[in-house]
């Protein structure tokens, strides 16, 4: 290896630490005001070292929800904001393996054709369409649902393009060898293909439940009863009543909840997290 | 056990049509080879025999019957490829089993024929392991086994050997020649490698640009090709090629040089042909020769250990000898004859083997 | 495109692209043709009537001071976060690269603010500068200076900024980083042996060879910056103080949903999609191009 002069490393270093605890600082605070009462949370100036109320309030949280008068509990707000989220990752999974499936291994009319609409939704994020999108989702009576929640948000031309890509990779005798052993499409789509890009969908669905879990336009529309409220948008609720009742401590608490969940998945999974994002995004 | 007969086969992308009306008899047991250049056609003759291909015409016919529109795995064929197309998420013993299991085979059958396999391979001990875990020989005979449990009628190989390096090839091809004459089963096998295509055939059938250029036993390819191209694909050395023109008592070679003809019965119709004799059939002396010698220069020589070649010029055509080892002074020039017996005729035009008038 | 080898024709691939066609016809191009034919329409104030005016939302738009305020304004916001966000990503990732042994245990300590929604990162930073109790804000009240983003519509600004480039940093670290990685090392030695110093051989080695996903990530920040930053504009701002934070992704949301003008709200919606496509194509012909590189 090159030369490294211990003062460039010295440099290097420093620079590195500052960026961390800069990156890591708003973290470090709502995890010291999670950790105070309510009433140390409304003296100038905020502790910066953590208290001893963390358990009381993670108690308190899940019992009794945040701002009293709108009460969800952050219990029933992180059911919706995983069973979305699953949803999502499993649906967009699901269908886009299918279609990638039948672009990639069937000759048949319209196959371009269909390519191309799947593709064009790549032009198509939900913030852009979120007008009439909403409105179809209400002709349909899905207001206030997980299917509302999760249907409009499963198709996307980028996992199916990974797909495409990872079956394009696998090589063409693989299939013949299966249809001599007697393997039909479906077989061999269970047999082989699904087997053989498992750790591709496990880094698809790393960054597609990040994706869901992290909604919040589209549940802030479409969810008007607190029972569906997702835990994201449900820190935007409490914000908002803390001139009420500025109960920091709590709300704090909350959006280290509402946090925990991906930051776990990202660094307890970082080497499929890479390669999820690496190689959806291109 | 069955024959494997073709009828007029033609297969087109699109529309161009890669395989014109190939027809061959293969017999039941026979160890077929089908040689050619890549690109000539002959893994898509493979594939449609092995229905992995559709037939754009024509018949095929496994043990007499038509399998034209059967699925592959209806026609009691198994397959070997050249990247062996190993199930990779599966050990050794699940890629043998898995079309028994299709199949519907019984535990017990499978078990059966998968430690039977396994034992005549010598996979015994790797039947738990994944094929990335294997060499490429190993994998080479997973990808046996897992053709052999079939309990097929035919054999077919797609260049099975091609991704070995040379020694285990060596070995593989006499592993597949004892397995063939225990089994007794027919194979095909297709190959580019004329080495392979000698050693293993029973039949040989040479393709090029999508036609059957002949069919013949070993030494009837390489003693009677029927072609040119058959003469300058098989063997190694290939066959010299030298262009001539009749004249009076004799062929003249570009340089002038006159083969004595008045024992060669050629058609003396044709005035232009080609003149082709195999490397090793062509005399060299050290010493001066009189008329039917030609003198030439050496420009090198290649040592090959068993034997050595010698490479000339006659005009603008590399001429190459071979010669088995000896004097091994350093030889810069010398005289060559060509013996009559041992030249073939070919056309000029369209490079077919001109047949020798019986006189 | 499509595999040498293939299955018989049958019925079946329909049925395999049936479920992602339905979700993509009905989620998305119907909605995607209504918004632009909606773009084309005027309600009047009772939403009894509506007429065809065909391009008048668009033209309309355009003259509209508020609207293109607010075009400007997104374009400021897009290119701070993307400046911000880039360049300090770029300086982590030369960095880290450099330290042998620790960087990928800097990588996962960089990496994970990717995970934090951006409504979350919105409460965070609007907490953490909180004028009444927010410690940032403490501090500066400390050095004298006054900071209240509620009516200030610079500190606002500065403040979703900051933000949304937080948030952004590990997305870009993460490219870059993997980017520098791919560099054989082999090619940085030569150029050390020529004499190259560090900086030199950042410059001129490792900067052009990584400009593709230099490029890449430009686009993909802009696109973040456009539309997925409304979560932050919407926990800490709402687009105030007067429109100070409006960005047009925004003003979408606030026309169509609150303000409901329906026809305006379309014509807004199309043009962010001429936007999107815009940016796509872009992508696309450099993906096309990147075959030499």
């Amino acid at each position: 290896m090159i030369e490294q002069r211990p003062l460039t490393s010295f440099f290097s270093h420093f620079i590195l630490i500052c960026g961390v605890l800069l990156v890591a600082f708003p973290i470090w605070i709502t995890f010291v005001a999670a950790s105070h009462d309510t009433a140390r949370m409304v003296q100038v100036p905020l502790p910066l070292l953590p208290g001893n109320h963390f358990f009381e309030n993670l108690l308190e949280a899940f019992t009794h929800g945040v701002g009293n008068a709108k009460g969800q509990s952050v219990g029933l707000m992180l059911m919706n904001s995983l069973i979305m989220a699953l949803m999502i990752a499993f649906g967009k999974i699901a269908i886009s393996m299918l279609s990638a499936f039948a672009i990639v291994y069937f000759r048949f009319p319209f196959r371009m054709t269909f390519f191309w609409m799947i593709f064009i939704t790549l032009m198509l994020p939900v913030e852009v369409r979120i007008l009439p999108t909403f409105e179809v989702v209400a002709n349909l009576h899905m207001l206030n649902s997980y299917w509302g929640l999760s249907i409009p948000l499963i198709a996307s031309a980028t996992a199916t393009f990974m797909f495409r890509q990872t079956f394009l990779t696998v090589p063409d005798e693989l299939l013949e060898a299966a249809r001599i052993d007697g393997a039909g499409p479906i077989r061999f789509f269970i047999d082989i293909l699904l087997p053989i890009s498992r750790t591709n969908i496990a880094a698809l669905f790393v960054i597609v439940f990040i994706y869901g879990w992290n909604q919040y336009m589209w549940p802030l529309l479409i969810t008007t009863d607190k029972d569906m409220y997702t835990i994201v948008m449900g820190i935007k609720q409490m914000v908002e009543a803390v001139e009420e009742a500025p109960e920091w401590s709590l709300i704090m608490m909350t959006t280290l909840l509402a946090m925990l969940p991906p930051v776990v998945v990202v660094i307890g999974m970082q080497r499929l997290f890479i390669k999820g994002l690496t190689e959806t995004e291109k | 056990m069955a024959e494997v007969i073709l009828e007029n086969i033609t297969k087109s992308f699109g529309k161009t049509e890669v395989v014109h009306n190939v027809s061959a008899h293969f017999h039941d047991g026979e160890f077929i080879v089908i040689v050619g250049p890549s690109g000539c056609g002959k893994s898509t003759v493979l594939r449609m025999i092995a229905g992995l291909e559709e037939v754009s015409g024509g018949n095929i016919k496994i043990g007499d019957k038509l399998v034209n529109n059967l699925e592959p795995k209806d026609r009691r064929i198994a397959m070997v490829f050249q990247n062996y197309a190993l199930y990779p998420h599966m050990n050794v013993y699940n890629n043998m089993a898995y079309g028994l299991r299709l199949q519907k085979h019984s535990k017990v059958e499978i078990e059966r024929r998968v430690q039977e396999a396994a034992q005549l391979l010598q996979l015994g001990e790797y039947l738990q392991r994944r094929p990335r875990q294997l060499s490429g020989g190993q994998r080479q005979r997973v990808a046996m086994g897992r053709a052999l449990v079939r309990k097929p009628e035919v054999f077919l190989f797609d260049e099975p050997l091609s991704n070995l390096d040379a020694k285990l090839r060596h070995q593989m091809r006499v592993e597949l020649k004892k397995m063939h004459k225990n089994l007794g089963t027919t194979m095909i096998y297709v190959t580019h490698d004329q080495v392979e295509a000698m050693t293993l055939a029973d039949k040989i059938v040479v393709v090029n640009k999508g036609r059957i250029e002949q069919i013949g036993s070993p030494d009837e390819i390489y003693n009677a090709p029927a072609s040119m191209f058959v003469a300058g694909f098989i063997g190694c050395p290939p066959m010299n090629f030298l262009p001539a023109q009749h004249s009076n008592g004799g062929l003249s070679l570009e340089n002038g040089f006159i083969i004595p003809a008045k024992d060669l019965l050629i058609p003396s119709d044709t005035r232009q042909l080609i003149v082709g004799i195999r490397p090793e059939k062509i005399e060299f002396s050290h010493l001066q020769r009189e008329s039917g010698w030609l003198e030439v220069d050496i420009d090198f020589i290649e040592k090959l250990g068993s034997g050595k070649l010698l490479y000339t010029t006659i005009g603008p055509q590399q001429l190459i000898l071979s010669m088995a080892n000896g004097d091994d002074r350093h030889i810069t020039r010398g005289w060559i004859r060509f013996p009559a017996e041992a030249l073939y005729f070919f056309s000029h035009q369209d490079g077919s083997l001109l047949k020798v008038k019986s006189s | 495109m499509l595999k040498r080898v293939h299955f018989k024709p049958s019925p079946l691939p329909y049925f395999l692209v049936a479920p992602q066609l339905l979700i993509t016809i009905v989620f998305f191009l119907w909605p995607a043709s209504q918004a632009i034919y909606q773009s084309m329409l005027v309600e009047d104030a009772f939403g009894l009537s509506t007429e065809f005016v065909w391009f008048n939302n668009f033209i309309e738009l355009f003259s509209d001071g508020f609207y293109l305020d607010t075009l400007y304004r997104t374009l400021f916001f897009s290119a701070a976060v993307t400046f911000i966000s880039l360049s300090s990503a770029l300086i982590f990732a030369a960095l880290a690269d450099r330290v042998i042994g620790a960087a990928t245990t800097y990588r996962t300590l960089l990496i994970w603010p990717y995970a934090v929604a951006p409504a979350v990162a919105g409460a965070l930073w609007m907490f953490m500068f909180d004028p009444t109790i927010g410690i940032v804000a403490y501090f500066l009240d400390l050095v004298g200076y006054d900071w209240n983003h509620r009516v200030n519509g610079s500190h606002a600004m500065l403040l979703v900024i900051l933000a949304s480039s937080w948030k952004q940093i590990s997305y870009n670290f993460l490219f870059f980083f993997a980017g520098m990685q791919a560099i054989p090392k082999s090619l940085i030695e030569a150029a050390a042996i020529d004499g190259a110093g560090p900086a030199r051989r950042f410059w001129t080695i490792i900067f052009p060879l990584i400009s593709p996903v230099t490029f890449f990530l430009l686009v993909m920040n802009i696109v973040y910056a456009f539309f997925d930053t409304f979560g932050i504009i919407h926990a800490v701002t709402k687009g105030g103080p007067a429109k100070a934070t409006e960005i047009l992704i925004y003003k979408v949301y606030n026309d169509g949903f609150i303000g409901l003008d329906l026809g305006g709200s379309a014509a807004q919606s199309v043009i962010l999609m001429i936007i999107v496509i815009g940016l796509t194509i872009v992508q696309f012909r450099y993906i096309e191009r990147r075959v030499e590189y």
